[in-house]
């Protein structure tokens, strides 16, 4: 069975031959090396590929690059959505305009300028143009490389909601969700428009997934009311999700944090793939019980606590758990919930993927 | 008008609303201390209402700010002698981490709850916590930590005041999503909490502020 097989077949709800594995999201780590250099140098493998078949990693995933225009002078490779122009200091501007500093420490970066924040009139704003030339022609060339033995995922997150405070910034974004109606449904239709044709490329080229996603879950709650996602995010979503089902795309949608009372309308506006369902946050059983005939639950594994503080042994003991929980009858992608910390060893990295290619054999003897 | 109509507006997030009444108050003649424990009695209401999970923290986010344009109104007529008997703060997101929202948030419940809030901002360095702590002589240090790799340096704090015999002087408190309460003992904080609202109730207490 190949890695796409094994992944379509658990998205199918069947059981494949064994749990399909999925990678962290990037580290945001700028200047310091990230989870995946130092599993090169662990590994000695240095070739990513060649990693990610080593952890048993089943997916790939293609991102929409900067234009050929901003790319002359940009710096940073990776991730694709940190392309940037250097400024002085150690600031830095992307394609939208949004400005970022690196913290002391060099880890992560924050934001000191968002092109909206004083701009009123959206029709003074350049949007990027997805069309214009050099922002799909790697993702072509990965496409040719990978279709045939992985599952393809298609990158649009940060879909609406955090795309928009991005540029607005996200306190004044937030009050003119309650003050600016006009705005703000001008800004999230201009960013459906971008979407639907960032999602027309993605189809075309063929990918299996394409993962949309936008952070709308705190550690415990919602960040904004049912009501308000209801009137300014759901509308758009399914919109741009009825338009990605025409083909045979399955929809992967992403959000940090408590989601689960929206899980029944995202399953609604056709969503396949959830993730990252942190389990800090959410009650896996449960989810798994309401909706594991519907949805595949993707990442489970705890970012926060296990793979941060917990033993090798801890983590061993979690991955036998999301198996047992979330396995039965397909329907389960395990990855880890977020980027990985330079807190945690290679080892626990090692060990988790291990021990998931070791015990997520179906039929699960766990 | 009717001064309770003040902390009305702000629990319904209406910042053109509230600065108006307080206008109108103002020229009213009546006490800015009055009013602005009108305003602080609508951030109260919000923050039990997010409490009770009744809101949602975007509706907390509008508050603070209908909260601090309201404040910015007033600020003018409020005596000097309001100030002088403020318990001060410092807040701040610790080395190595960037997040400010939920710093932002404590910032705005606390002083709307009456402290003065030093809020040294992001990427803050743990002699820096303490060095503003010793010169404007804070009752307590707020450090925010959401990150894994950022809530460890949180001991550097309470070592830099160990350092500088203030530790018995000074409370710490730590806040974040991911934060937990054995992080006290971990770290050596005084109070480890992942909500605002907690975390200000601690405070009040410690400072003995209704």
């Amino acid at each position: 069975m190949t890695p796409r097989e094994r992944v379509l077949r658990t998205i199918e709800h069947q059981e494949p031959d064994r749990i399909p594995l999925d990678e962290a999201y990037y580290n945001f780590s700028l200047q310091s090396p990230d989870a995946r250099e130092r599993l090169m140098r662990t590994l000695k493998i240095y070739d990513i590929d060649g990693v990610k078949d080593f952890l048993g990693i089943d997916l790939r995933d293609l991102f929409m690059m900067p234009s050929e225009t901003f790319m002359r002078q940009a710096v940073y490779k990776e991730p694709p959505w940190l392309w940037t122009h250097k400024l002085p200091g150690n600031k830095y501007r992307d394609e939208w305009g949004i400005e970022y500093e690196i913290g002391a420490t060099g880890e992560y970066f924050h934001y000191i300028h968002h092109p909206l924040q004083q701009i009123e009139n959206l029709e003074e704003y350049e949007f990027v143009d997805v069309n214009a030339p050099g922002r799909f022609e790697k993702a072509e060339e990965q496409m040719k490389k990978w279709s045939d033995k992985y599952a393809i995922c298609g990158h649009m997150e940060a879909t609406f909601f955090e795309q928009a405070w991005y540029l607005r910034g996200f306190r004044r974004l937030i009050r003119d969700l309650y003050e600016k109606e006009t705005f703000c449904e001008r800004l999230f239709d201009k960013l459906l428009e971008l979407r639907l044709e960032q999602g027309k490329r993605w189809v075309e080229l063929g990918v299996d997934i394409v993962r949309l996603g936008d952070d709308f879950g705190t550690q415990t709650g919602m960040l904004i009311s049912f009501d308000m996602w209801r009137k300014y995010f759901k509308p758009r979503m399914k919109k741009l999700i009825a338009t990605l089902k025409k083909t045979r795309a399955y929809v992967f949608y992403h959000s940090d944090g408590h989601i689960e009372p929206l899980i029944p309308e995202l399953i609604e506006i056709g969503v396949d793939i959830l993730n990252p369902i942190q389990p800090e946050c959410n009650n896996l059983e449960r989810i798994k019980k309401e909706f594991g005939t519907k949805l595949t639950l993707h990442g489970t594994l705890s970012v926060q606590r296990t793979l941060p503080f917990g033993s090798i042994e801890d983590i061993e003991n979690e991955v036998r758990s999301r198996l047992k929980i979330c396995g039965p009858g397909g329907g389960l992608i395990l990855a880890p919930c977020h980027a990985v910390g330079p807190d945690v060893t290679i080892e626990k990295l090692i060990a988790l993927y291990r021990s998931a290619q070791k015990y997520g054999k179906y039929p699960l003897g766990i | 008008m009717r001064i309770e109509e003040i902390s009305k507006a702000i629990v319904e997030l209406k910042s053109d609303v509230t600065c108006s009444l307080v206008k109108e108050a103002i020229a009213h003649g009546v006490d800015p201390m009055r009013i602005l424990g009108e305003l602080r009695k609508g951030m109260d209401e919000i923050g039990q209402r997010y409490e009770r999970r009744d809101v949602f923290l975007a509706e907390l986010i509008m508050a603070g700010e209908v909260m601090k344009e309201a404040t910015n109104v007033l600020k003018p007529y409020l005596t000097r002698q309001a100030d002088r008997a403020r318990d001060i703060v410092v807040l701040g997101t610790i080395e190595g981490d960037l997040h400010d929202i939920g710093k932002d948030i404590v910032a705005t419940l606390l002083s709307s709850s009456g402290f003065e809030v030093r809020d040294l901002g992001i990427d803050v360095s743990p002699s820096r916590f303490v060095e503003e702590a010793q010169e404007t002589r804070a009752k307590v240090i707020g450090i925010s930590a959401l990150l894994s790799t950022t809530v460890p340096r949180c001991k550097t704090v309470v070592e830099e005041l160990e350092k500088r015999t203030l530790r018995k002087k000074v409370k710490v408190i730590v806040g974040g999503a991911a934060v937990r309460e054995e992080y006290t003992v971990a770290f050596g904080v005084d109070a480890a909490v992942n909500d605002a609202i907690k975390g200000l109730e601690i405070i009040r207490k410690w400072t003995c502020k209704p």
